[in-house]
This record gives C-alpha cells, structure tokens and sequence, in this order.
C-alpha cells in the first residue's frame, strides 16, 4: 500500500492540553495521522482562551499558540463529566489506534476512560519540572543566580518523544496484537537533555552550576553586541584553525599577540579578548558579522529572536514557516516540520479546527450516532461559541 | 515491547551527540546498531565529563552514555576500502544516520543520491545543523551557535534588567543536540513506519535549527498573530505574579500561582503574614501592579524556610511549587530512583557509571542497560565474521590505518 503521508491510517484520540501532548500530536497529525482533539466545553484547550490572539482581538479561533499547535487536526467538543458525553469519548478511543492524555493523575480513571513512582501526584507546570529536574540550576550567568530555563523545553522536548514512543508502540502492535500504557514523564525527557550535568555528578561528584555562554572546549564564545535594537551574534571557536580565521576577520593588533594561538591564554585574557571581538561587531549587524565570520571559517550565527526568525535567510529558503488558510484570521505563518522527507515533499497543513467543527464527522459518521445525538452535540457547542465568541 | 527492534539493523556514521542520541534510543531498545567512527575515534571520545576528570578514548562520560548498547567499528570512509566495507554494511542495514557536512558526504560519494544505489528501501537520516540546502547549508555550528539562531537562547535570556549586561545565553550541556537526537528518532520511526507499508525508504533531512525553532510557537504567536516582536527587557514586559523563583534559606524555590486560590494557599504556606490582607495585593492585577513592593515581602518569608521545606508545604497545601533542586539533589532524589531515571552501566575500564535511564517508561520493562563500546572493539566480528575478511586482510587494514589498531 503507497500512502499519501506515512502515517495515513493511524488514528488517535488526543484529550491531551497546553503544549507537550498537543504538539506531539500536531506532529503526528502533519505526517498523515488523523488526530480527534476532544475538547471540554467549560474547560477547553487553555490555549484556546488565551492570547497571543490575531490582532489582538479574543476569540475561541483567534489564538495564535492554539493554532500553532493544532493544525491537521479535527475536534469534538464533549463534556466529559457528562454520562453521554464520555460514552462518546469512549467510543472513539475504542474506535482509535492511541489515546493522548495529559491530564492529572488519575483522572482518566475517574471519567470511566482508563502511571509509577512518589511524586505522580504533584502538581506542577512546566516551569516547576525545569526547577524540580535541576535544569534552572546549571542555567544562568557564571557566578549568577539560577535563571528559569527559557522557552518550554520539557513540553518540547515530551512532545517529540511522545512521537517516537507512540510509532514504536504502534510497531510492536503490529507485530504483537498487544497495546500498552506509555508513560511520558516530561522529567525523563529533561533528564536526558541534562546527561553532561548528570554523568559529570556520578562520575566525579561535581555539581554543575550556571556557566552562561562559556563553554571548557571553545573560546572566544559568547554573543556579541551588534548594531541594531538588542541585536547579537554569536560566535564559538573550538580550534586553532577557527582563532587564526577569526584574528584575520576581526583584525586588532591586542588578539594578534603570539601567545593567544594559546586556548589557556585567551581563557585567562577572555574579557579582554571579548571586548575587542565587541569593537568589531557593534558596527556590523548579525547577520553581516555572520557572513564574514562564516566566510572565514568561524562558527557564527545571529541570535535571533521570533521576528528575526521570520525573515533569517535560511529559515526563508527553507520554507520553514507554513501558513495555513483560515476563514476567520486569515493566512498566518506558524512554524512547519522540524524535518523533511525525500519521500514526502509536499506536506499539507490544514488549519487548527473551530471548537466541535468534527462533531458531525466524527460523532456522525465515523461512530454512527443518530441525528438527533449529534444535534444535541452540536446544539451544546453552539451555546458554547455564542457566549465565548 | 519485548523485541520491538529486534532485527532492525542501523549504521551510525556520526560524531558527537545528535547522531548517536538518535541510534541510542534504537539500540537501548533492541535494534543492532553498528556505530562507525574514525580510526582516531568519535570527538565525544574526547569531551568531558571524563572518569575522574582524567581524559582517555574511553573515559568520556559523554561518549559511555550517549552510545550504549550499540557495537563498535572503525573505519576510514575517505579510504577506498573503507569505503566499500562501509557500502557493504550499509547494503544490509535498514536505516543509516548520520550528522556529517553534506559537501563532506558527497565528496565521498557517500551521499542519498550515491546510497540510494545501495537498496531502495535504505532510511538515511541526516542530521545537520541547518540542514541539507539553503544558504546556511555549509555554515559551521555547534550546539552553542544553533541554540543562538533558533532563538532558544533568546527566550533562555529573557526578562533581562540590564539587556546590554544580559546577553541571549544558552541552555546548558549540549541541551539542544540531545532534543536534535530525540526528534531524529522520531522523524526516524515516522519513515519507518512509511516502509513498512510498502518497503520504500527514504532520506531524512533533520535541521537542528528548525528542530529547535519549533519551541517558539508561542513568542512566534505573538510576532504573527499579535503583530508585536516580545522584547527580552524586564521592564518591558510586565510581571506575571505568578510568585517565580524566590530565595529560600539554603537555595531557591519556584512556584506557580495562577489563581486567587493558589495565591490564598501560598499565604497559607508563608505562614499567613500580615501584609497579604493588604488589599493593594488583593487581586492578579494589583498584585501585578505592586510587584516591585510585594516581592521583597514575600522574599522575607520565603527566606525563613529550607527549600525542601518551601516544597512540602507548598505541596501539602496544593500549591504548584518545586524546591529549585541541584544536580545532586535530583541526583538523589528518591523519586527519581523509584523511577528508575537513572541507571547503571558497567564499563571495563571506567566501572560502574550511573547515567540518566530512559527517558520514555513502556509498559514494560524493555530498555537494555548495555554499555557503549570500546573504540574498534567489534572490528572482528563484523569484518571478519559478518563480512568474511580474512585475518590477513584485516592486518592489512590495520596497518593501513583504515581500522583502529
């Protein structure tokens, strides 16, 4: 069987929230999977109901982080407290090949639809996981104070485990005829990420703490102020080949001195030695300073921020971003696949679905429901939209 | 899960950790993976943390953990025979990865267009850091300068006081090669799965940079849907009193307060003090509005507890709260070890070393604890027994500088 996208096939029943589950199943959903999002009707998708919205005005299908993560996907709009509503969910789980969950423990037990360990039952965000790991405490300026570790990490980092783990499950079931329960502790996935911290601990005792942009195998390496509204770039040289190319870019006779071809010498003299790579790049912006470094041989890359994404010549080039139609907010580029495949260079990216958009489809046709069931499904839904907006 | 990979056969041409993250998570879980590196050994060989901080080709902690369970070759690709031996093992293997610069790759001809030739249904996965076209493609990056141009390090450095002080600044420890490892694992399955439809293979083009420009859906949210480029000063960017880190006795605490509710709780947890009935605290808003007055306050609380304690009672009380741990309180933690998060592995020359364990718990027990290989140790075996070479051929080799002496 040739399949259009390679996961053509799979279906899965995503009850899962905010990031980590949502954007594993975003992934899942762009490579062909068809993703049933069950939405709660009082207590929906958090994204759902928070800004960033499309020029600023609220609206259930006017967020862009809930956009973002949930394009290719179909939704349901249920009430899982409700008898009927969770018969419904339970039937599409039966009716699907995985179910995402990303709800407290012990939960899908309780809605009737169903982990390990001493702390399964804390409560915690993202931020508190970065804290609880030791992540916040290596991240920071050397002689700092531990800074909270930028960005969502965990969930990113969960969200792409969540597709592997789901794929080698599906693989094992289609050699076994047996399913299972995987258990995605967003902990486990930071842990990994953190495995120079951890194995310098075991293996020497060391406890690791902040070291900002310094690193034991590069210097020079930092960012470095450049010309423009905190504008930077960043530059990393781990040889000796890299310094010789960057004392020809950044010509000044202080980096010049014999005794820097030395890394131990630029180490002690590294404040030195940053002030004269600054006195080069304020004058240039990131992105010429990154051209001439790079034609020299000397890893350098702008530090970017969202908008500089946006318009990053590679980024470009690659077609990085997609901008899925929508009726409502119109075209707005959101960040597309983290890979390509030679097999599949055309991926479509269907827009994030309005909240119970699939109830027909889904409640109707793919489970049988009769009208009238659906009706009511969408009667309750429409309630929902009339006083949310 | 038992066998899930069994049988599934992998070739790791790569250096340092993306690559072999990748392969470890195929090899922890039963595939064959056969990790080619060159006579000198992989780079990770040698990069710290080393066995009491001494270096040594096989005392990289690094290299133990990130190459587990997998069987070890080396093996000069640029050499012609090096080069047809490699051919031969990839000709019988289902999916090789690799993280190498693509002028390098097709210099030796070693590229999809070339390895395709070698069986249809091959899986080539390549790793780089910007990927295999594009202006960027033949930039020089690490882990440090991908971090910079994804924005990671941007938001990493948000909420700066001093921007010019404050530079964008990275997540530590290679922290974005292991999460570039992890999604060519799973793009890896995805055209695994696709073969296993129809038996075509594929190749797959993994950016470290797109892999990472992923995390900013929401600040890029804001740039696309809201019109507004964030800024990373403090001061432009109002506080969210969700409380944060605060100072502890002996350390830090983080908490996460998002409700009237939490916060009443938290007020609970600090003992109750007279100024949290002062009403210009009274709500999310005001609370946001005085933030400069009333975090020294609550900073004078926090400050009588130990951050264990912070933590008990915060959890105690139903507040989203987590002691900002070190590295060796996690290392300790009992938690964690009633998890299983870290293992052991046992080394013949460095001993026993605990590493993290697996990141993602099946239903059942299936991870390998297996450890990496020494530097050309199944040289023999595979050249020999699975390729056919002669002991005479393999001198030859050796002496030519083509495998490891």
């Amino acid at each position: 069987v040739t399949r259009r996208l390679p996961l053509e096939g799979v279906r899965v029943a995503d009850l899962s929230w905010i990031i980590a589950g949502p954007y594993g199943t975003y992934l899942l959903a762009r490579m062909g999977a068809e993703v049933i999002k069950i939405e709660g009707l009082t207590v929906m998708d958090h994204t759902r109901q928070n800004p960033p919205y499309a020029d600023g005005v609220p609206g259930l299908n006017r967020s862009g982080f809930f956009n973002s993560l949930n394009a290719a996907k179909k939704s349901v709009a249920l009430q899982l407290d409700e008898p009927e509503h969770a018969r419904i969910a339970r039937e599409i789980i039966a009716s699907s090949d995985a179910v995402v969950e990303s709800f407290s423990y012990g939960t899908m037990e309780r809605l009737g639809l169903g982990q390990r360990g001493r702390d399964r039952d804390l409560r915690a965000f993202m931020g508190t996981v970065h804290a609880h790991v030791g992540l916040n405490s290596t991240n920071g300026y050397r002689g700092g104070p531990p800074k909270a570790a930028g960005g969502v990490w965990a969930d990113y980092v969960t969200g792409s485990a969540l597709v592997f783990a789901l794929l080698a499950a599906l693989r094992h079931r289609a050699r076994t005829g047996c399913g299972q329960h995987i258990d995605l502790a967003m902990a486990d996935g930071v842990v990994a990420t953190m495995a120079a911290s951890f194995v310098d601990y075991f293996m020497n005792g060391r406890v690791a703490q902040p070291q900002g942009n310094e690193s034991a195998y590069a210097c020079p390496q930092n960012a470095y102020r450049c010309r423009g509204d905190d504008a930077w770039v960043a530059v990393s040289v781990e040889t000796e080949e890299q310094w010789t190319a960057l004392c020809r870019v950044v010509v000044d006779p202080v980096l010049d001195r014999p005794e820097y071809r030395e890394p131990g010498a630029r180490r002690k003299d590294a404040a030195v030695i940053d002030a004269r790579i600054t006195a080069w790049t304020k004058g240039r912006t990131p992105l010429e300073a990154t051209e001439a470094l790079q034609k020299a041989g000397v890893p350098a890359g702008p530090s970017s921020n969202a908008g500089d994404l946006m318009t990053q010549p590679q980024l470009k080039a690659r077609g990085f971003f997609v901008a899925p139609d929508h009726p409502e907010i119109g075209r707005r580029p959101i960040p597309g696949l983290p890979w390509r495949f030679s097999r599949w260079p055309d991926v479509p990216c269907p827009r994030a679905p309005f909240l119970g958009e699939h109830n027909d489809e889904i409640a109707g046709g793919l489970l049988g429901e009769p009208r009238a069931a659906v009706d009511a499904l969408n009667a309750r839904r429409d309630e929902v939209v009339r006083a949310k907006g | 899960m038992d066998g899930v990979f069994d049988g599934l056969k992998i070739i790791e041409l790569g250096q340092g950790i993306p690559a072999a993250f990748c392969t470890k998570l195929f090899a922890d879980l039963g595939a064959e993976v056969v990790k080619v590196e060159p006579p000198g050994g992989d780079v990770l060989r040698a990069r710290g943390p080393f066995a009491d901080g001494e270096p040594g080709v096989e005392r990289s902690g690094l290299f133990a953990y990130a190459n587990t369970n997998k069987l070890g070759l080396t093996l000069d690709v640029t050499d012609a025979r090096g080069r047809e031996l490699f051919l031969a093992l990839v000709r019988a293997a289902d999916v090789l990865v690799e993280n190498n610069a693509p002028v390098w790759l097709q210099a030796q001809e070693l590229d999809y267009k070339h390895l395709r030739a070698a069986g249809p249904a091959l899986v080539m996965t390549s790793i780089t850091p910007f990927g295999q076209d594009g202006p960027w493609r033949d930039h020089l990056a690490n882990d440090f300068i991908v971090q910079h141009t994804s924005a990671i390090a941007w938001s990493n450095g948000a909420r700066a006081l001093d921007l010019e002080a404050e530079p964008p600044f990275v997540l530590p420890g290679y922290a974005g090669d292991f999460a570039t490892g992890l999604a060519a694992a799973s793009t890896t399955m995805v055209a695994l799965f696709g073969r296993d439809a129809d038996g075509a293979g594929c190749h797959v083009d993994v950016a470290a940079q797109e892999v990472l420009a992923m995390h900013g859906h929401l600040e890029l949210g804001w740039t696309n849907f809201a019109g507004q480029v964030p800024s990373r000063s403090a001061s432009a960017n109002p506080p969210i009193p969700y409380v944060g880190q605060q100072p502890a006795a002996d350390g830090y605490i983080d908490v996460v307060v998002r409700t009237e509710e939490h916060w009443r709780k938290f007020l609970e947890v600090l003992g109750n003090p007279d100024w949290g009935e002062n009403e210009l605290f009274a709500t999310m808003e005001t609370r946001s509005r005085y933030w400069d007055a009333l975090e020294p306050l609550i900073q004078q609380e926090t400050r009588r507890f130990t951050k264990q304690e912070l933590f008990e009672r915060s959890q105690a009380n139903g507040v989203s709260a987590a002691a900002v741990n070190t590295v060796a309180d996690a290392a300790r933690s009992e938690h964690f070890a009633e998890r299983g998060v870290f293992v052991e592995t046992a080394h013949p020359e460095i001993g026993r070393v605990r590493i993290p364990g697996p990141p993602i718990a099946f239903g059942t027990d299936v991870w390998r604890t297996g450890r990496a290989p020494l530097l050309g140790e199944h040289n023999d075996a595979l050249l020999r027994g699975r390729l056919g070479l002669s002991a005479a051929e393999l001198d030859a080799l050796r002496a030519a500088g083509v495998i490891s002496s």
